[in-house]
Parts: structure tokens; C-alpha cells; sequence
């Protein structure tokens, strides 16, 4: 097969089997911004563009007059940063996937881009390539695939701003640096996900887009497996990509006719790590394990956020989320990984029930959220067959006690289970076999 | 009339504690200073660099500060720019704790107080440019929190100290111009209700003037009638002489003492100041910090939990997650907990641990494990006609059994996930039992 460089053409290319599959994984926002840790990865256009108050106000108040946001660039030391370290608890989350910025809208690299000489980890604050470390640490150690961010547009890059004011009819910018890096990022690094952002209100043509991905699926050593989202320019945004994001934290709650992405954070508040964050910012393990079965059931993939501090850290409460998440998968990853949406999404009779399905084992998956007091769960959607349907809670081991209920659907009788004996917290899987 | 002390410890030992410490029974540390900055190993960071030496410490300072580099330079670097001690507190009032005790002074010498005979090394003068045991104090009081101030007697480095120590303690230079004044400073100041007295080891309390300054706070000081003070007041004073003994970090005695006592302990076990290399590994879990609380109490302890902000003044949301789910826990079974006392047994096993304590005419039993078969076994305590037999968290009385062989069998609620009152270590309340 081979694609030319239009959309028409770009969109019939079936998206790789493995990333529907994966359903779950780890978005990691590191870079300068993670040097202030205040307020949001925003942080260099809130203070000098938008000259938000709150951040003029702490700049003023924590630094010297004349300090530059290029001067926290060597503070960005990654001092503790163990590639090792990271990927072993990226495979304890139970994740299948991680997206790195391999460069956000400030324009530092987390490589050695030779495009964006002393203002990238190689030169600069780390002196290391963060990019290749973590590349091969997850390569060796897990079975996650490897992705990268990368932000198309620098907000204060004097030539994308001089393409801005002609209204983008120059294109020195994407010439110069944009598509030198992504050429460099896929060859250098081989990432099967490539989540571009940050079109900068220029559209598709500004930034060759399709003439990239076009490159990207015919000739790249990435072609068979490398999977992009839809962030390719001004209106491509749920429309044009292998997969789409739509918008932030999008979360449909409905079935879409194509492949999509919930990208989303731990912290409500910022994708970027913030030092002055409250536990009540972050989200509970039972708000997270509801997003993935929300978003799963609906056809979408999961992609959580951490950030990591300055020296390389990821936050103890961010560990402490990628491992619950883990555990929580250990037991109801089977009605997870490699699952296919059912006839119905949710169940009708009662809430927080979530389906999903192996149709060629002729499973259905419902994945409940409060255990229901009466003990009996009532599943309004399934049709049971006497002598074939048979009901398990996954972990427990023993089939469950089922009947009919009027006019349609079935009634579990749950096993009664103290404390210690439940198979896992935060939410519970029964797989049906042979319902309708 | 109020009793006269002499100060030597027969006299002073006897004074009897003050009653809010014993009913109190959940307080919380707080390390913070300058070992805050550098935030890596512990909170003896300079003694392991520069005291011992230690490789390890070296070894990070040469890689991660330019040659030279003295641990005084880390002060300005301790900016507690995030430090609101309103919401401190309101974090402690949400935990339950009836008590906080912050490090007025480690062993750095560096004070959270703009102490007069400690310039440039104090929280006014550098760094914060705050009084933050001042701050911190009156928003824990607003909120009717008892204030407790940990001082170190020693300073690994002081000079006057080595100067004194290299006398064979035969003078007392550091004691008289730093120590002592230091400690009537904070009285006078802040007027704790704690006194945490640590650092005392390698003397005795004759070279600290311990018992001087006890009879004073006992007799004279503004805070005579409700002070407290651990046990930490020279060699071998530990578990001895006190008016509560700590006798070591994370003291926990196998039976019930016969003084009053107390529990310190840390949410990372690894350290008690603030590192930036923590993991989870090193994080003690919820239900291990209430087990550990309900242990102590029915051992007639006090539980003191320490948390160590880092040099922002952020208490980092690892650390708030653990202190809301003890006050979570608290909320409902902080009747079995606050101004409680042992029974006459502490703790049974069978086939769940249970921890006793006692208040008024009620027998509190705290399981820390549902039984599979929803039935808890107590054998200490005797029934009567009247007894009834509740949980808290929950209503309506729950049935019983006497069993000749196996005491009492008590039927539990049969309760669907989500509805139990906390997630571990549940209490049975016990009226007219024997």
C-alpha cells in the first residue's frame, strides 16, 4: 500500500491492531516548565504573554529582576532521572503504551536536536539524551510501545512568529525546524506513537502534514506499526489522524465510529508537575479506574498524565496512582486489554455499569463500579440462556448464581465476600459467557 | 496549692502529668529546616556529609554543587515560599490530631524562630525571613490544637558545643549561651504546651542544667500548669526521667507500661525530614499507620506521626492523602481513641487481633481484620444481662452469643463493599460488660 500526501488518502490507512488493543497509557509532561512547577506547563506564556497576574506575582516575588525563562533551563538538572526506574513502574501501571514530550510549546528538546542548539537536554540542564534513555529502558524492560509528544509550533520562536504575521504564507519555521525534528525524532527513535500538538491556529498545509505522514507511513521504519492522532493543523482536530483526541480529557460517554483517545490527568489542574498542588487536585483511584472503564466500554483509549519533577522524580502520589492502577488490572485487565466495545456501552437499569466484549469467545464483560447493597446485581442489557450462560466474578474463581428478570436482562447473585476476600477495590468485573 | 519542685528528678518525676496530654492521644511531628534544601538521605544530611563523612554524601555534593559550596549556603534556598500555615493546620485539624509538635530546632542549629542568640542561622534572618514556629503556632491554636516544640540540646557543629565536649564537659559555654536561653526564649515566646527535647546523648543532663530548667518550667513559667515534656534530657535519661517517656524512635513496649508513653513514628520510614527520593516503597500504608495507632493507644501510648514538609512549606500530597485517611478513620472511631484508657486486657487473638481500651462504662474492642466467617470471638470480656453490644459508624445493636468454651461470638453486619464505616480496623462499642 501507499499513501499520498491528501487526507482522503491518509485517512483509509487501517490504524495499526496494537492500539486498540492497548487501551491504556502513561502521558509523561517533562521539560523546563517543570523547573517553576507552578501553576501549569503553561507557565512561559502566562507570565510574559499573557502576563497573568498569579505568575508576573511569583516570578516577581522568587526571582531576580532580569531573569529569563531560558535561565531555568539549567536548572532542569533530571538528576535523579533512572530511565530503569521509570519503565519498571510504567509496566507495574499496567499500561501499554507511554508518551513522552519529546518537546512541548517552549521549544526544549528532550534530545540533542541539533535544530535547537543549547536550548535541549543534550546541551543544557540534563546533558543527557532523555529521549534514547527512555526509549531503550522501555524497550528492554517492558512491553510497552514507545510514543513521543511533540508540540508542532514554539510559542516565542522568532521565525514561527515572523510566519505568524504573514498571516502564514512564509514557512520558514516548519522548514527550519518543525519537520527537521519530527524526520529526526522517527528515525532517531523509531516511536510507535506519534501525538502531535500545538498547530498554533496555522493550518495543516503550513505545517507539510500530509506530506510528513505520508513519508511516515510509506517509507519511515516506523510505517507498520507507528500510530498519530488528529493535532496535524487548524481543524484536523476530530477529523483527520490514525486516531483522535478531539479535545482534552474528551470523554464521550457514547460509542464513536472511529478510533479516539481520552488523554487526561491526574492532576485536574495541569499536565506539567506543580509544586503547590493539594491532594484534593488529584484524582482518586476510584475516579480514575471509572474513566478507563467509561472510556474503554465507549471504544477510546486511556492516556493518563504524570509529570515528574525537575531532578527526574516522579511524585510519590503519582507512583502510588500507576500502581493501584496496576493492581486494579492485575485482576479486570482481561475485560481491558484487547476487549471490543458491545451492543451497549452501559447498562440501562443500573448505574456505573460498564460492557465490553470478546465476541470470538463469546464473552461480555460487565464491569461494575459500587458493589450493590442488596448483594444482587441487576444488568438490564444481557439476555441469558438457560444452560449456557454461565456468570464469574473475575478473581473469585466460582461460578455465580444468575436468573432472568422481566422484561429483559439478568440478576447476578454476588458472592458474599468480607474485606480481605474481595478479588480487588475500586470496581468489579463479572464475565458472562454465551449471553446475547 | 500548688506543688514546689526542686530540681533533681526524684521531686520532678513526681509531678503528675498534665490530663489533655493523656486524653490527647494523636498528635503529629513536623521536621522542617534546613535539611529541607538539599532533602536527600535525611535529616542528618550535614552530619553524614561533614560529620562522618559518609561516602554517599560526599559523593552528591561533589556531583550536584560547585567546590566549596558550605551546608550554611542552603539556608537562602529554604524560601517556604508555599508556607500557609491556615491551611497547615486546617490539614492537621482534618487528621484528628490533638497535638502538633514542630522542630523549633534540629541538630543543625538552624532556628524556625528569630532566636536572638542564633543570628544569620534562623528563619527571620534568612532564608523565609518568617517567624514560622510563631505562624504555626497560632493557626494550630486557633483550631484548639495543642502546640508542642522540639529543641535539640546538642549542635553537631556548634563550636562553643566542641569546645565544651573537647573540656571533658567541664565547662558549659554552649549550654549557658545557647541551650538555656534558647529554651526560656521559646517558653516565654510561644508558650508551648510540648516540650520534645532530643539530642541530649552524649551528656549528662548535670552539663544540659536539665533539672534547673524543669523546675523552672514546672514552677514559674508561664506555662507551669499544662506543660508536657518527653524524656530526653541527658545520658540515659531515656525511659527514666520524663513526664511521658519516648525511651526510643518508634517505641513500642509488648505489654502495658506503667507510665505514660509515646509512640513517634514517620509516613516514610526512611526518613523524618522531607527527601526527594522517596518512593512508595518507603511510604507506611493507611491501614498499617491505624493498626499501629489503635496498638499504641491500648497500650496506654500516645501516637505522634511525623510528616517533614519540603523547602517550599508543602506538605507534599502523599503525605496529606495518610493524614486525612487517619482523621477519616477517626471521625467514626475516634470515641474508642480520644480520652480513652487501657483495660484490663489490651489484646486478644483469635482468629482477627483485637485491641481493647476503655472510657466511662463502655469496653471499645478494635478488630483490625474482618473475619471471613463474620463472627468475632472476644474472650476477656464478661457479659451481663444488660450488655449491649454496637458498631461504630453504624446503627442498631448487633446479636451475641455466649459460647462456655469460646467466650462471646459476636454476628457481625453483613455489609456489601462500599458500606462499611472505614476500610480496616473497625470498633465494637461493649456497655455493662464486666
Amino acid at each position: 500500500l501507499s499513501y499520498d500526501p491528501t487526507w482522503e488518502s491518509l485517512d483509509r490507512r487501517p490504524l495499526p491492531a496494537w492500539f486498540d488493543q492497548a487501551k491504556f497509557g502513561i502521558f509523561i509532561h517533562w521539560g523546563v516548565f517543570s523547573v517553576p512547577s507552578f501553576g501549569s506547563e503553561w507557565f512561559w506564556w502566562y507570565w510574559q504573554k499573557e502576563r497573568r497576574p498569579k505568575f508576573v506575582d511569583f516570578m516577581d516575588n522568587n526571582y531576580p529582576p532580569g531573569f529569563k525563562y531560558e535561565d531555568f533551563g539549567v536548572l532542569f538538572t533530571a538528576k535523579y532521572f533512572n530511565a530503569n526506574q521509570w519503565a519498571d513502574l510504567l509496566q507495574a501501571s499496567g499500561a501499554k503504551y507511554v508518551v513522552l514530550t519529546s518537546k512541548h510549546h517552549e521549544g526544549f528538546t528532550l534530545w540533542g536536536s541539533a535544530h535547537s542548539w543549547n536550548w535541549n537536554a543534550v546541551d543544557e540542564g540534563p546533558k543527557r539524551d532523555i529521549v534514547k534513555e527512555l526509549e531503550v529502558a522501555v524497550r528492554n524492560r517492558t512491553d510497552l510501545h514507545f510514543g513521543l509528544y511533540y508540540s508542532l509550533f514554539e510559542w516565542f520562536h522568532p521565525l514561527f512568529l515572523e510566519d505568524q504575521s504573514s498571516a502564514f504564507q512564509k514557512q520558514r519555521f516548519p522548514v527550519a525546524k518543525t519537520l527537521p525534528e519530527l524526520y529526526e525524532l522517527v528515525t532517531k527513535y523509531q516511536p510507535e506513537v506519534l501525538w502531535s500538538d500545538g498547530d498554533g491556529g496555522a493550518p495543516d498545509h503550513y505545517w507539510n502534514s500530509t506530506d510528513f505522514l505520508a513519508w511516515l507511513y510509506n517509507e519511515s521504519p516506523v510505517r507498520d506499526t507507528v500510530v498519530t492522532n488528529d493535532r496535524w493543523g487548524a481543524g484536523s482536530i476530530c477529523k483527520h489522524g490514525g486516531y483522535y483526541t478531539c479535545s482534552d480529557r474528551y470523554n464521550p460517554g457514547h460509542l464513536l465510529p472511529h478510533k479516539w483517545e481520552n488523554c487526561m490527568t491526574i492532576d485536574k489542574f495541569s499536565w506539567g508537575y506543580r509544586r503547590e498542588a493539594e491532594i484534593g487536585d488529584y484524582l482518586t483511584i476510584e475516579e480514575l479506574v471509572k474513566q478507563l472503564v467509561e472510556t474503554v466500554s465507549c471504544g477510546g483509549n486511556l492516556l493518563m498524565n504524570i509529570g515528574p519533577t525537575l531532578d527526574g522524580i516522579i511524585p510519590v502520589i503519582f507512583e502510588e496512582r500507576l500502581r493501584q492502577m496496576g493492581t486494579w488490572l492485575k485482576v479486570n485487565g482481561e475485560a481491558i486489554y484487547e476487549t471490543h466495545t458491545w451492543r451497549s456501552q452501559n447498562d440501562t437499569v443500573t448505574p456505573d455499569v460498564w460492557y465490553t466484549s470478546k465476541p470470538e469467545k463469546k464473552l461480555v464483560y460487565a464491569i461494575f463500579l459500587k458493589w450493590p447493597i442488596s448483594g444482587k446485581l441487576f444488568l438490564g442489557q444481557p439476555i441469558g440462556s438457560l444452560g449456557e450462560t454461565e456468570v464469574e466474578l473475575l478473581g473469585h474463581g466460582r461460578p455465580l448464581t444468575w436468573t432472568s428478570s422481566k422484561p429483559s436482562g439478568i440478576v447476578v447473585e454476588l458472592p458474599r465476600l468480607s474485606v480481605h476476600q474481595m478479588p480487588c477495590k475500586w470496581g468489579w468485573t463479572l464475565a458472562l459467557t454465551n449471553v446475547t | 496549692a500548688p506543688h514546689h519542685y526542686t530540681p533533681d528528678w526524684p521531686s520532678l518525676d513526681s509531678r503528675p502529668l498534665p490530663r489533655w496530654f493523656d486524653e490527647a492521644k494523636f498528635g503529629l511531628f513536623v521536621h522542617w529546616g534546613v535539611y529541607s534544601v538539599p532533602a536527600w538521605g535525611s535529616e542528618w544530611f550535614w552530619w553524614h556529609w561533614q560529620g562522618e563523612q559518609s561516602s554517599a554524601y560526599v559523593r552528591f555534593m561533589k556531583e550536584n554543587y560547585p567546590p566549596g559550596f558550605s551546608y550554611a549556603d542552603f539556608a537562602p534556598q529554604f524560601t517556604a515560599r508555599f508556607f500557609h500555615p491556615e491551611e497547615w493546620a486546617d490539614l492537621f485539624q482534618a487528621a484528628g490530631a490533638k497535638y502538633v509538635v514542630l522542630t523549633a530546632k534540629h541538630h543543625e542549629g538552624f532556628t524556625n524562630w528569630p532566636s536572638a542568640v542564633s543570628w544569620n542561622w534562623n528563619s527571620k534572618d534568612v532564608g523565609p525571613h518568617r517567624d514560622l514556629v510563631g505562624e504555626l503556632g497560632a493557626a494550630v491554636r486557633k483550631r484548639n490544637i495543642r502546640y508542642g516544640l522540639y529543641h535539640s540540646l546538642f549542635e553537631w557543629f556548634h563550636p562553643l558545643y566542641l569546645l565544651d565536649k573537647k573540656n571533658g564537659l567541664k565547662t558549659q559555654h554552649f549550654v549557658s549561651t545557647k541551650t538555656m536561653p534558647e529554651l526560656y526564649d521559646l517558653v516565654n515566646r510561644y508558650k508551648p504546651d510540648l516540650i520534645w527535647s532530643d539530642g541530649e546523648w552524649e551528656c549528662p543532663d548535670s552539663y544540659w542544667n536539665s533539672t534547673e530548667f524543669l523546675a523552672w518550667l514546672y514552677n514559674e513559667s508561664p506555662v507551669k500548669d499544662q506543660v508536657v515534656v518527653n524524656d530526653r534530657w541527658g545520658q540515659n535519661c531515656s525511659c527514666r526521667h520524663g513526664g511521658y517517656y519516648n525511651c526510643e524512635d518508634k517505641y513500642r513496649p509488648h505489654s502495658l507500661p506503667d507510665h505514660k508513653w509515646e509512640m513517634c513514628t514517620s509516613v516514610d520510614k526512611a526518613s523524618w525530614g522531607y527527601r526527594r527520593d522517596m518512593s512508595m516503597s518507603t511510604i507506611v500504608d493507611e491501614n498499617e499507620i491505624i493498626e499501629e495507632l489503635v496498638q499504641t493507644i491500648s497500650l496506654g501510648g500516645n501516637y505522634l506521626l511525623n510528616i517533614g514538609p519540603n523547602k517550599d512549606g508543602v506538605i507534599v500530597p502523599i503525605f496529606q492523602e495518610r493524614l486525612l485517611a487517619v482523621g477519616k478513620w477517626l471521625q467514626i472511631n475516634g470515641e474508642a481513641i480520644y480520652a480513652s484508657k487501657p483495660w484490663r486486657v489490651q489484646s486478644e487473638r483469635n482468629k482477627t487481633v483485637v485491641w481493647y481500651t476503655t472510657k466511662d462504662s463502655a469496653v471499645y474492642a478494635t478488630f483490625l481484620h474482618w473475619p471471613e466467617d463474620g463472627v468475632v470471638n472476644l474472650q476477656s470480656p464478661k457479659m451481663t444481662s444488660a450488655t449491649k453490644i454496637t458498631m461504630l459508624g453504624m446503627e442498631g445493636e448487633l446479636h451475641w452469643t455466649q459460647d462456655p468454651l469460646e467466650g462471646v461470638l459476636i454476628t457481625l453486619p453483613q455489609l456489601p463493599p462500599g458500606t462499611f464505616p472505614v476500610e480496616s480496623a473497625w470498633t465494637l462499642k461493649l456497655t455493662k460488660v464486666n
